[in-house]
């Protein structure tokens, strides 16, 4: 499944080293220009290792792996690359050059300016007329700069409450409100506040991503929670969908335990979560 | 695979509880979420000896930068760390990750390879899901750790974002400064992304501006004073030599009228094309195209106003420019292959200049000048919707996109003691992240590549 | 084709106002020290007959334009006027003429509208007699301004076209 990524990135190292095409025509050679290397790397992929873990960890959810015991099936990772690497790229020489240091220092958003007297603006032609708009694709700006706003507006107020965990909300959602909210919004602003939406991906709306949770009377999970659509989610060559899979079920796992109220576990023990931006759109 | 063994399991307990198995789950819609980065640690890659520690310290700071840099990561800090990497084919103990607060876990080794080069492996882990994520192995000569750390970077940044990185890749710029006697200087420079590497490919005996790379990262077209007024020319980055493509004089491949300039000339996506504003005999400036392969050149627009700036679509089939025909300069679109006509795709109120087309195709950037301020924004390329504005300042210019769409690189300047001072700039779509790039002194006109690879 | 001119009365005598202020406080440029309307013949004491010091003096080595734009006001035509009377007096002479612009304005676009106004120089320096064989032009654009401020009077001085003699001038 990602090996298919792997090896057209090695596949795109090798075609580079096949050939780098330029035009010959050169009317001047500067004698200050230096060469600038580009040098290749080459990519192999490394075997998917499952090693033993040094010390077991202390508390774990049930998992198939024995513990100490390495796993027959996966070779450790081999000294030389399992794949034979593509041959010799060309090496030019390098040029050293003083090196600064790369991190650039943050800096201070653009101050309020002193304003220059503005200058005579050539007046407008008549305005032509706009296009309307035709379709709705693509990334819509407005919304997600929004979006980005809010979510830093969220991150500062949180961050200024020095909450230990976030029990307050919990609460607010889960013990009190229990006969008034319904299951559906408890769960909802807890797992809001765990995914990472995929906003800032071309069309987020194509992104949806439905997880299925199996949780403990305690609010805990029973078992890791699971894609209901796994053939879908994981086969798909879209790599927002993958990354989208990720996003859904680690706020799945991260948003764990969940309060709820016990006396309805019956009606949560087991929910399927549909992670879907479009759900809000207009 | 654990996680189809998981989810095996999972079957297995389903079908042993008959009240589960008839039990419908509870529906939840999630419509929205935070956009909060995702937390990494980046432990320092391990090495087998004192230098290779080095380099895997090395190795790992670039990574680092690079990551916090686009602010869709943040990294740990790393005293916080609890378990120490000794070993990257060992399974971390994620609750040591979990419980700092990672939610990606980046491990590497440096080694030496018999033939003397450098072998970098690493494995990104999910700290939440205890799987792994990616798990690759690089080589290459010692002194090309850093391009490494680049190809780390973007191998890791696309596993968690989906799109691809722009890490390893390299930014073409004009350095400004002035001579002992006063007069500016213009030269063009080169350096990595990250500002590490910078070098200078002319000298300053005559102003160099607006560089623009060609699709394989090889070539540069820019404006040149070599022949005392401007020219386009062609630099090779790899062998530095560098040719004029039109000029009146006699050297170059195609002649235009006399005292006909010719200015910035941008690539086509297949390399095959350059559009670029040459002046004809009457002063005005017209879009040309030129073909690389029979280096022939033809008028793509013939209005008496000025048409400059042209940019391609990333499908090659339709150019974006400036035209002052309908009087303050605005931003219009046009098949590339001739034969259309032009449409306005600039509407608001002011000037409009310097459009570059997103590589994704939907966005064209650009400057808008309004009431003396200066303005970074875009539009959509077909001019439907409201245009949005990233940046405003004294003076904006020359924006130039990464080769993902995520970021826009651009001239900022600043009114100076000495007249105004430039910088280089940097922005994400969403307006947030503005930095400076690393140019060491003042800084114009940049131009960033395509992935190198 | 021809120039032409976008000429709407109005705005033309916008433009006007603003050019002819270009003040005389630009030491950067040497010679250039008094204002293109000012001049005199010149007197008992003036610069040798036919030297780039006479030229200047007597016609003027520059001329202002408006904002964004590359049309010849009253006072540039007044002064390009003395430089060919000069120029078609001393016949060797050759020249440049370099377009300018201010800061306020993108750089390729300013290239593009510095080739404009020093096109507007030569074609109205041809069109009273100075064979186009002597003139070549040159864009700096925003690139070598003369008037180091950022305000609208640095501006206005910056957007110039100005005629450099390159040949055939009494040393």
């Amino acid at each position: 499944m990602r090996a298919g990524w792997l090896i057209s990135i090695s596949l795109h190292a090798g075609l580079f080293a096949a050939g780098v095409i330029y035009l010959p025509h050169a009317a001047r050679v500067l004698s200050d220009s230096p060469v600038v290397p580009v040098e290749l790397v080459t990519l192999a992929e490394v075997t998917n290792i499952r090693a033993a873990r040094p010390d077991p960890e202390p508390v774990r959810e049930p998992e198939p792996e024995p513990e100490p015991e390495p796993e027959p099936e996966p070779e450790p990772l081999p000294a030389q690359p399992p794949t034979p690497e593509p041959e010799p790229e060309p090496e030019p020489e390098p040029e050293v050059i003083h090196d600064p240091d790369p991190e650039p220092e943050p800096q201070p958003e653009p101050e309020a300016s002193r304003e220059p007297p503005p200058p005579s603006v050539r007046p407008q032609r008549p305005q032509p007329q706009r296009p309307q708009p035709q379709r709705e694709a693509g990334l819509d700006l407005d919304r997600l700069s929004g979006l980005v706003d809010q979510a830093r507006r969220e991150r500062e107020t949180q961050s200024g409450q020095t909450r230990p965990e976030t029990g307050d909300r919990r609460e607010a959602a889960g013990a009190g409100d229990a006969m008034t909210a319904t299951l559906n919004d408890v769960l909802r602003s807890q797992l809001r506040r765990c995914w990472r939406m995929p906003a800032d991906a071309p069309n987020p709306e194509r992104l949806g991503v439905r997880v299925t949770l199996r949780l403990n009377r305690d609010g805990t999970l029973a078992e890791p929670p699971a894609l209901s659509e796994p053939g879908r989610v994981r086969a798909s060559p879209d790599p927002y969908m993958r990354v989208a899979a990720d996003n859904a079920l680690r706020a799945a796992v991260e948003c764990a335990p969940y309060r709820l109220p016990a006396d309805r576990y019956a009606e949560w023990r087991l929910i399927e979560v549909n992670f879907d931006m479009s759900l809000s759109r207009r | 695979m654990p996680f189809f063994r998981r989810l095996a399991l999972a079957f297995l307990a389903l079908s042993f509880s008959a009240a589960a198995a008839a039990q419908e789950p509870l529906r939840v819609d999630v419509a929205e979420g935070h956009l909060d980065p995702l937390p990494i640690a980046i432990p320092d890659f391990t090495g087998v000896d004192v230098e290779t520690r080095a380099t895997g310290a090395d190795i790992t700071r670039v990574i680092a930068a690079n990551l916090s840099g686009t602010a869709l990561f943040v990294q740990i800090d790393p005293a916080a760390y609890i378990e120490r990497i000794e070993d990257i084919d060992l399974r971390p103990r994620f609750q040591d990750w979990r419980i700092i607060g990672a939610t990606a876990l980046l491990v590497g080794r440096v080694t030496v390879q018999s033939d003397g080069r450098l072998l970098v492996a690493f494995r990104l882990w999910d700290a939440r899901l205890d799987e792994q994520l990616l798990g690759l192995q690089l080589i290459t000569t010692p002194e090309n750790w850093r391009r490494v750390a680049h190809r780390v970077s973007d191998a890791v940044y696309q596993r968690l974002t989906g799109e691809r990185g722009y890490f390893d890749t390299r930014i073409v710029y004009v350095a400004e400064g002035r001579d002992a006697d006063g007069t500016p200087t213009r030269r063009l420079a080169i350096m990595d992304q990250d500002g590490a590497n910078p070098s200078f490919l002319t000298d300053r005996s005559y102003m160099a501006l607006l560089p623009n790379f060609s699709p394989s990262a090889q070539q540069v077209t820019y404006v040149s004073y070599i022949e005392g007024s401007a020219t386009t020319y062609l630099y090779d980055l790899e062998t530095g030599r560098q040719e004029a493509l039109f000029s009146s004089g006699g050297r170059s491949a195609v002649r235009v009228e006399s005292g006909g300039q010719s200015l910035s000339a941008r690539f086509s996506p297949d390399g095959d094309r350059l559009a670029v504003s040459i002046a004809g005999r009457s002063g005005g400036h017209d879009i040309h195209m030129f073909d690389l392969r029979t280096r022939t050149l033809h008028r793509l627009t013939s209005h008496p106003a000025d048409d400059v700036e042209p940019s391609f679509s990333p499908d090659g089939r339709q150019i974006v420019f400036t035209s002052s025909r309908g009087g303050a300069t605005q931003l219009y679109v046009m098949p590339s292959g001739g034969g259309g006509e032009a449409q306005r795709i600039s509407f608001g109120e002011g000037r409009y200049t310097s459009p570059v087309w997103s590589p994704r195709g939907d966005l064209i950037a650009f400057v808008k000048q309004l009431r003396g301020r200066f303005m970074l924004g875009v539009v959509r390329a077909d001019g439907s919707g409201e245009e949005r504005i990233l940046f405003e300042s004294y003076f904006v210019d020359t924006p130039a996109w990464s080769p993902n769409g995520r970021v826009l690189l651009f001239t900022r300047g600043e009114m100076a003691a000495q007249g105004m001072r430039s910088e280089i700039w940097s922005i994400d779509l969403t307006g947030h992240n503005l930095r400076r790039a690393p140019t060491g002194g003042p800084a114009s006109d940049p131009a960033w590549s395509p992935l190198i690879d | 084709m021809k120039i032409q001119f976008l000429i709407v009365a109005g705005l033309a005598a916008m433009a006007t106002a603003c050019a002819s202020r270009p003040p005389v406080t630009d030491t950067t440029t040497g010679p250039t020290t008094t204002g293109p309307t000012t001049t005199q013949p010149t007197g008992p004491t003036g610069p040798r007959d036919g030297s780039i010091e006479q030229f200047v003096q007597v016609a003027g080595d520059r001329v202002f334009y408006g904002f964004d734009r590359y049309d010849l006001t009253p006072e540039a035509r007044e002064t390009l006027r003395r430089q060919a009377a000069w120029l078609n007096q001393y016949p060797g002479v050759s020249i440049q003429i370099a377009g300018n612009c201010d800061e306020r304005g993108t750089r390729e676009y300013n290239l593009a509208l510095g080739h404009r106004r020093a096109n507007a120089a030569r074609d109205y320096l041809i069109s009273q007699g100075v064979s186009a064989s002597r003139i070549s032009t040159v864009s700096y654009g925003k690139e070598r301004p003369t008037c180091h401020e950022s305000n609208e009077r640095c501006w206005a001085v910056n957007r110039n076209a100005t005629t450099v003699i390159t040949g055939g001038a009494v040393g």
